[in-house]
């Protein structure tokens, strides 16, 4: 059976060529293919081959996890190419069947080189994406996206490298600790947006087009808490990590004004739930973590679907020119709300189950950090609370068109279904979640309790309104110092730097000049300038006068000796001097 | 103002005598003690750059 990244290369490599109709054809195709052989696909490995001796490649490695998480993309990536299918831009389907080619690849890769080879595929596509937009900073964005990945992607391959030097197996499994493990986490750290590696999702993400961002929102970061889970889990530094994003992730989002802000905030305090549990590294809680990133696959995807419909809708992207939509759609309405109250973890909806999964792990290892969840998971409920109170509720609907188009609401509203599959019916979905852990989720205690959560930050949410309102301009994050040091660094270079460079050249060229007057005519320049220099001593020689004579009559005869003219002969010169430096140089060394 | 329910709540949940109602208290509680924080956080942040807003 073929690998499920050969159906989605297929289309990125054919779609561009195709008239409209048969290029959206081809797409769904390509996509519903993509799904129907990922679930297919027999358990075990399948399509090795050896490139070179030693170097045996895997690229169909099925295992519960592998499944789990390759049907999550493969389903949601259907949905996001029919959100996308209306959209007349060859360049966009390419990048999309393109990147979820690379990533189904990479959660399928059996061993480092191809996972390296589809985590780079991966980076150009959504930088494509990202660049496909005609929203103001894109450009820069995706200039800055770059510079973090190929610094991210540096330090993966180095620490993949360090692995495989110490004699670490090339199977993709655990990198055993030191520098290699400190180069792949940072490595993966970067994709999977660890503070202060973070600044590219929200930096990105809101510039990207409505119909990239639907993608971005669900590869990327989720991809590297599965390479996470599978090479690095159970370091306690990274379930603090884990910890941190959740509660700073929360933080920002509810700073945020750009309602694709405030969501590409909740994908980084999301990831830090995943994270955390990765971090604890128990069994239990690195399914909790692959479940949640599954609900999360499906929630953030549904929830860009829905801000992209708004943004079509209205032509805003801001809390404060928005409001009152529910009016006027209410389908892409209900359809955020079943996706906000999944995210924040209220029964029925799958973010329930596997958030409760997720802390409870957590807290079975690491009491204090169950409770840096459990703050972050009221700080979930307060920005969804505001991101649905400001963009469907609270004031009057500006006129303009209705209800987002079919092409939108079906992937919308098939979305909201899943959210509510996945949690009502867990151990049917996920192949790795066992009864039990089921039926824990749904104890009574944990029902009350996540209602009890959600009703306690709901009061905050409506005594402290205050605190939450929309803001006059989005609060700056860590990019702002580094953009402010970059800047300060390229005044520097442009300033004293450049003055001093400035000032070099022309004493080079000075120098230049004068060797090339010397050099123009070498023989009578060497005569000529050992003459002056000498004259004082030739001067007191019998007859000194005679002699200076004869100099001064010579330097008339040769007036090109100071004609400045810089010609071949001096070029060829002025490398001999090189090479004679250099053979000094050597001989001294 | 959100110090009270939380008191209120605090209290409820030490002089309760069944399991589940507890719960229900301590995580209410938890929710409105973490959502306070960000509300005071973000509050702080908002008063320390400027960012503004408006009340609807």
């Amino acid at each position: 059976m073929l690998p499920p990244a050969a159906a989605y290369f297929l289309a990125a490599a054919v779609s561009p060529f195709l008239p409209r109709p048969l290029r959206r054809a081809v797409l769904v195709l390509a996509a519903a293919a993509g799904l129907s052989l990922v679930l297919l696909a027999p358990e075990g490995d399948g399509w090795r081959f050896t490139l070179q001796q030693g170097i045996e490649l895997t690229l169909l490695a099925v295992d519960p996890v592998s499944r789990t998480v390759g049907s999550i993309f493969a389903l949601v990536g259907l949905f996001c190419v029919i959100y996308t299918i209306d959209r007349d831009d060859p360049m966009l389907h390419a990048a999309t069947c393109g990147y979820l080619g690379a990533a189904v690849g990479l959660v399928f890769s059996g061993d480092f080189f191809s996972l390296v080879v589809f985590w780079e595929l991966m980076a150009i596509f959504s930088l494509l994406l990202i660049w496909n937009s005609d929203i103001s900073g894109a450009g820069d964005a995706g200039m800055r996206y770059l510079y973090i990945h190929v610094f991210g992607g540096g330090c993966l391959i180095g620490g993949i490298a360090l692995h495989l030097a110490s004699g670490g197996p090339l199977t993709v499994g655990p990198v055993a600790g030191g520098a290699a493990a400190l180069l792949l986490i940072t490595g993966i750290g970067v994709n999977a947006a660890f503070i202060p590696l973070h600044t590219w999702v929200p930096d990105a993400y809101p510039k990207a087009s409505v119909w990239s961002a639907v993608f971005l929102c669900i590869l990327t970061t989720k991809s590297a808490v599965y390479v996470l889970a599978r090479t690095g889990s159970g370091l306690e530094a990274v379930a603090w990590m884990g910890g941190i994003m959740c509660v700073y992730g929360a933080f920002y989002a509810l700073l945020q004004d750009d309602i694709r802000g405030i969501l590409s905030y909740s994908i980084i305090s999301q990831v830090g739930l995943m994270t955390a549990a990765v971090g604890v590294g128990t069994p239990s809680a690195i399914d909790a973590a692959i479940a949640h990133l599954a609900n999360d696959v499906a929630i953030k995807a549904l929830l860009f679907m829905g801000a992209g419909a708004v943004i079509l809708a209205t032509g805003a992207h801001r809390l404060q020119e928005l409001g009152g939509l529910a009016r006027r759609m209410p389908l892409t309405a209900a359809c955020c709300a079943a996706g906000g109250l999944a995210m924040a973890g209220v029964p029925p909806f799958g973010g329930f189950v596997s958030k409760g999964l997720v802390i409870a792990a957590v807290g079975e290892a690491i009491p204090a950090l169950e409770i840096l969840l459990l703050v972050g998971a009221a700080g979930t409920v307060l920005y969804v609370a505001r991101f649905l109170y400001y963009v469907f509720l609270a004031g009057e609907p500006a006129p303009g068109p209705d209800e987002a188009p079919p092409s939108m609401i079906v992937p919308m509203v098939s979305l909201a279904v899943l959210c509510l599959v996945l949690g009502t019916l867990p151990d049917m979905v996920f192949d790795l979640l066992s009864r039990a852990a089921v039926h824990h989720a749904y104890a009574p205690s944990n029902v009350a309790g996540a209602f009890g959560i959600a009703g306690g930050a709901l009061l905050v949410f409506v005594l402290a309104g205050g605190a939450f309102t929309p803001l006059g301009r989005d609060v700056p994050d860590l990019d702002a110092l580094t953009r402010r040091a970059g800047a300060g660094f390229l005044g520097f270079c442009t300033g004293p730097v450049g003055t001093a460079a400035d000032r070099i050249d022309a004493a080079a060229g000075a120098a230049a000049t004068r060797a090339a007057r010397f050099a123009s005519n070498f023989q009578a320049g060497v005569v000529i300038a050992a003459a002056v220099l000498a004259r004082p001593l030739i001067r007191r020689l019998p007859g000194g006068a005679e002699r200076i004579r004869a100099i001064d009559r010579m330097r008339r005869q040769f007036p090109e000796v100071r004609a400045g003219r810089w010609d071949s002969q001096s070029g060829v010169l002025l490398i001999a001097l090189m090479f004679l430096l250099f053979l000094v140089v050597y001989l001294v060394a | 103002m959100i110090a009270l329910p939380l008191i209120l709540l605090g209290l409820l949940a030490a002089f309760s005598a069944d399991a589940l109602p507890r719960q229900i208290l301590v995580e209410s509680a938890a929710g409105i003690g973490g959502a306070a924080l960000f509300a005071a956080a973000v509050a702080a942040a908002r008063a320390l750059t400027g960012a503004g807003g408006e009340a609807r």
